[in-house]
C-alpha cells in the first residue's frame, strides 16, 4: 500500500524531532496494539494493517491527546474503532433470512433436544487462565476454527465489547441472528477448548 | 418443558439482552433439575467473564500474548506512512502547494 519512495520522505530538519518521537511511540506500543489486534482477528496481515492505520490517526491527532500515563489505552481506544471498521466493511450484505443450521451446535443434542454427550467437568485453573499465555494461544485456535461469521460475531460482541445493538449494526444482522451466532460460536469454543486445553491434560 | 438444547440457546441469550420472565422462569427452572446444564451455563459464563476481565485490563496482549511483534518490514511502513500523512509544516518558508 505504501509506495517505496514513501521510506525516503526526508524527515528532518522540518520534522526531525516528531519522528524521533513517532519512532519511540511505535517501539512502546507497537507491539501491544498489534498483540490486541491480533488476539481479535485471524489475519496478521490485517492486524497490522490496523495498527498502522491506528498509528497515523493518532499521529495526526497527537495534540489532542493529553497525558503521558493513559497513551496506550487511547491509541487502544482508536485500534478499537479501526477494528469496528473493519468488521463493518467485511459484513457486506444484511443478513436478514433466518441462519441454516449449524451442525457442530445441533450435532451436541439428540432428536429429543437432550445432550449426546454431556459436558464434562474442568480442571479448576480459570482463576490464573488470565496470565496463561499457553491458555490465549489454544483459545485463539479454537476462534480461528469458527466458522467465519461465527468468528467475527464473536469478536464484535466478546472481545471487543460492543452493546448488543451496535453489534447488529456492525455486523448487518438481526437481533435474533446475532443471537443465534453468539450461541453458536460459545457452544463451539466451549467444545474447542474443553478438548484442546481443559480436559486435555493428565 | 425446555429441554438441552434450548437451555444452551437462552442461556447465551441472557448474556446479551434480557430474557422476557416466562423464558427467564423455565431457564432457571431447568437449570435446577439438570446437572448437565449446570455445568454448561457455568462455564459459558465462566468464559465471558474471563473475556470481560481480558477487555477491562487494556494493556493487556491477550490472546496471542507476548509473542506477538511487529516485523521491522512493518515498523518501517508504520513510519513512512505516519511521514508520508505529516505535512512537513515546521519551517513556514519550505511550504509549498506542491500537492
Amino acid at each position: 500500500m505504501v509506495k517505496p519512495q514513501s521510506l525516503s520522505v526526508p524527515m528532518e530538519p522540518a520534522s526531525g524531532a516528531d519522528a524521533l518521537d513517532a519512532s519511540q511511540w511505535l517501539s512502546e506500543h507497537g507491539n501491544a496494539l498489534l498483540a490486541y489486534a491480533s488476539a481479535r482477528l485471524t489475519d496478521r496481515e490485517v492486524a497490522e494493517d490496523l495498527v498502522q492505520e491506528t498509528f497515523v490517526a493518532a499521529w495526526a491527532a497527537r495534540n489532542s491527546f493529553k497525558g503521558d500515563s493513559q497513551a496506550r489505552t487511547w491509541l487502544i481506544g482508536i485500534l478499537r474503532h479501526k477494528l469496528s471498521d473493519h468488521f463493518r466493511r467485511q459484513a457486506r450484505e444484511p443478513i436478514t433470512s433466518p441462519l441454516p443450521e449449524d451442525p457442530a451446535f445441533d450435532g451436541q443434542f439428540d432428536a429429543r433436544g437432550h445432550w449426546r454427550a454431556a459436558p464434562k467437568a474442568w480442571a479448576p485453573d480459570a482463576g490464573t487462565l488470565l496470565e496463561n499465555h499457553e491458555f490465549w494461544e489454544v483459545f485463539h485456535q479454537c476462534m480461528a476454527n469458527l466458522p467465519e461469521i461465527q468468528g467475527r460475531a464473536f469478536a464484535v460482541r466478546e472481545l471487543n465489547q460492543t452493546p448488543a445493538t451496535e453489534a447488529c449494526q456492525v455486523l448487518q444482522v438481526t437481533p435474533t441472528n446475532l443471537w443465534q451466532l453468539l450461541s453458536r460460536a460459545r457452544s463451539r469454543l466451549r467444545r474447542c477448548l474443553e478438548v484442546k486445553w481443559f480436559c486435555n491434560k493428565e | 418443558m425446555l429441554v438441552c438444547r434450548d437451555f444452551a440457546r437462552l442461556l447465551s441469550e441472557t448474556l446479551d439482552h434480557p430474557l422476557e420472565p416466562p423464558q427467564r422462569m423455565r431457564v432457571r427452572f431447568h437449570v435446577v433439575l439438570c446437572g448437565p446444564c449446570r455445568r454448561y451455563g457455568a462455564q459459558i459464563s465462566a468464559l465471558s467473564a474471563l473475556l470481560r476481565a481480558m477487555e477491562s485490563r487494556p494493556g493487556f496482549a491477550g490472546p496471542a500474548g507476548p509473542l506477538v511483534e511487529l516485523s521491522p518490514e512493518a515498523r518501517a511502513r508504520i513510519l513512512a506512512a505516519i511521514a508520508a500523512a505529516t505535512p512537513p509544516a515546521a519551517d513556514p518558508e519550505t511550504r509549498s502547494d506542491q500537492k
